[in-house]
């Protein structure tokens, strides 16, 4: 019955709008005429037209004119800006992030393969071994509260030189160097410690030059700097370090103001990264003590560690090489090692107590 | 998967094209959104609202033919959705001479009213059967198209639209 009615009713709304054939036509007549119910709700033919015409002429009736031309223009124009825009700044990110990468890649890509227990190398027809001494980290009064998560300590290292030997000779013997470093007077050379007095005027000739023997004092034998990662800037070291052994004159200047004055600061990324390497270098100095030229004869690995090298080495001023009482062109060379640790106190290297004897004195 | 990149030129082509179904629609649009509705302001804002999809459609597949069909269909799914978001409570006033008042003046005639004040008493689905088909002047079968339903079901909609649309027009008041 109700699918009877659905169909009358889908006639029905034929009719109304005009779309009904003259067969659905009669089907829908032939109904109503069985169908009082039909007919009282849904009415005739003429009833179904009339009630539609309503519709029709509501519509003519209708004198609206809405205009939504200058709307819809404006806010196509704000998007299609708004695009631009996007597009502006999703450039500009592009660019920025491409050229972070680019120093990032460039600044810390790692030259060669690098061994941190490499001791010695060889420049032209000398070996430059270096010794890596155990000394003080000096722990900034600030960590004793919060312990730093991440240090950089840098470690100056005793350098020595020998001709080239056979490589297993020299391998022994720099193992030897190792075991038992010397220590001569050139490392007298910390300004606090004036060891040296002038001989005295009194005419007491036994009176030895040299008073408080040793004439030298090691302050820190070996050079360890330590800094919150955070604070890089700030980066000290009381380095000694230290050329002896029998071909001292491979390094013929010494640095104004001691050791000391070549003070090397790596930069952030440096921390960020965890570099770490030993980079060994030439300073030639000229007549007068300046600096003239920088060359990296150990690579640390790192672009960073070598140019912070690098240009604290040509920060510094220099005494220059004597020789026949006038003064000439020399060579300085130096190495520094770059360790990054979690933490100071671990792998045995010990906190700075005043007064700390000298680890190799 | 084929990747369509918007140029300069597919933007301004999009907003060609809007702007020319802007002129030629927006009046019949307007006033179909608004019998929907039942008011003239958010008939506006709908009708602009369907436009500037026409344009983000085309910005997207500047290809796409956009017919008169596609912006019903939007129009029709927004006013909907418009009136079940608003949980509109509709009813015959009254008092038809305060409401005749709020008109407009093409608004007054007495098939408009009639026509409105069972358009207020319709479903949504009934009420989109009868303006697509006897309004906007889509047959049955386009209208079903639109409405994602039968033919036969639009002509049912429109038969039980005729029946409140006439017991409204045989209302005294």
């Amino acid at each position: 019955m109700n699918r009877i009615h659905d169909r009358i009713e889908s006639l029905a709304g034929a009719i109304a709008l005009g779309e009904a054939t003259d067969a659905e036509r009669l089907e829908y007549r032939e109904h109503l005429s069985s169908c009082s119910s039909c007919l009282q709700s849904l009415g005739g033919e003429h009833e179904l037209e009339r009630t539609a015409s309503v519709v029709a002429d509501a519509r003519e009736s209708e004198t609206w004119q809405p205009d939504l031309g200058n709307v819809v223009a404006a806010r196509m124009r704000r998007r299609a800006q708004k695009w631009q825009y996007g597009f502006g700044i999703a450039g500009l990110c592009v660019a920025v992030s491409l050229g972070v990468h680019a120093v990032f890649a460039t600044g810390v890509t790692p030259l060669e393969m690098r061994s941190d227990t490499q001791t010695f190398f060889d420049v032209g027809t000398t070996r430059i071994v270096l010794e890596q001494r155990g000394g003080t980290a000096k722990a900034p009064a600030a960590q004793t509260a919060s312990t730093p998560q991440r240090q950089l300590v840098v470690m100056h290292n005793v350098v020595s030189m020998q001709r080239a030997p056979v490589a297993a000779a020299a391998r022994h013997e720099a193992s030897a160097t190792i075991a038992e470093p010397r220590q001569i007077a050139s490392v007298t050379v910390h300004p606090q410690a004036p060891a040296v007095v002038k001989p005295q005027t009194s005419g007491a000739a036994a009176k030895p030059l040299v008073q408080n023997a040793p004439a030298w004092r090691t302050v820190a034998t070996t050079t360890l700097t330590s800094q919150v990662e955070t604070a890089p800037q700030t980066l000290t070291h009381n380095a000694e370090s230290i050329s002896f052994g029998p071909l001292r004159h491979d390094r013929d200047t010494s640095v104004v103001g001691g050791d000391t004055a070549i003070n090397p600061q790596p930069p952030m990324i440096a921390y960020d990264e965890g570099a770490s390497g030993t980079s060994a270098f030439e300073v030639l100095v000229d007549e007068h003590g300046s600096p003239t030229k920088c060359v990296i004869t150990k690579s640390s690995g790192y672009l960073v560690l070598d140019n912070a090298v690098c240009k604290a080495a040509m920060a510094a001023k220099y005494l220059p090489k004597v020789q026949d009482g006038r003064a000439v062109a020399g060579v300085y060379r130096d190495a520094f090692t770059f360790r990054m640790q979690d933490n100071p106190s671990i792998e045995g290297i010990p906190h700075d107590v005043p007064g700390a004897k000298p680890h190799n004195g | 998967m084929e990747q369509v990149y918007l140029t300069a030129t597919d933007a301004h082509l999009a907003q060609a094209r809007v702007e020319e179904l802007v002129r030629e629609h927006q009046t019949k649009l307007a006033r179909y959104v608004r019998r929907m509705v039942g008011d003239a302001d958010i008939a506006l804002d709908i009708a602009q609202d369907v436009f500037f999809a026409a344009y983000r459609t085309l910005s997207a597949d500047p290809a796409r033919p956009l017919t008169a069909g596609w912006l019903y269909k939007t129009a029709t799914n927004t006013a909907i959705s418009h009136l079940r978001r608003k949980k509109i409570v509709r009813f015959l006033p009254l008092d038809r001479d305060a409401d005749l008042r709020s008109l407009r003046i093409d608004e007054r005639s007495a098939a408009s009213i009639d026509l409105q004040a069972a358009m207020s008493r319709l479903p949504s689905d009934q009420a989109a059967a009868v303006m697509l088909t006897s309004y906007a002047g889509y047959s049955s079968q386009e209208a079903a198209a639109v409405l994602g339903t039968t033919a036969d079901a639009v002509r049912q909609r429109v038969c039980r639209a005729m029946r409140t649309l006439r017991a409204v027009m045989a209302d005294p008041r």
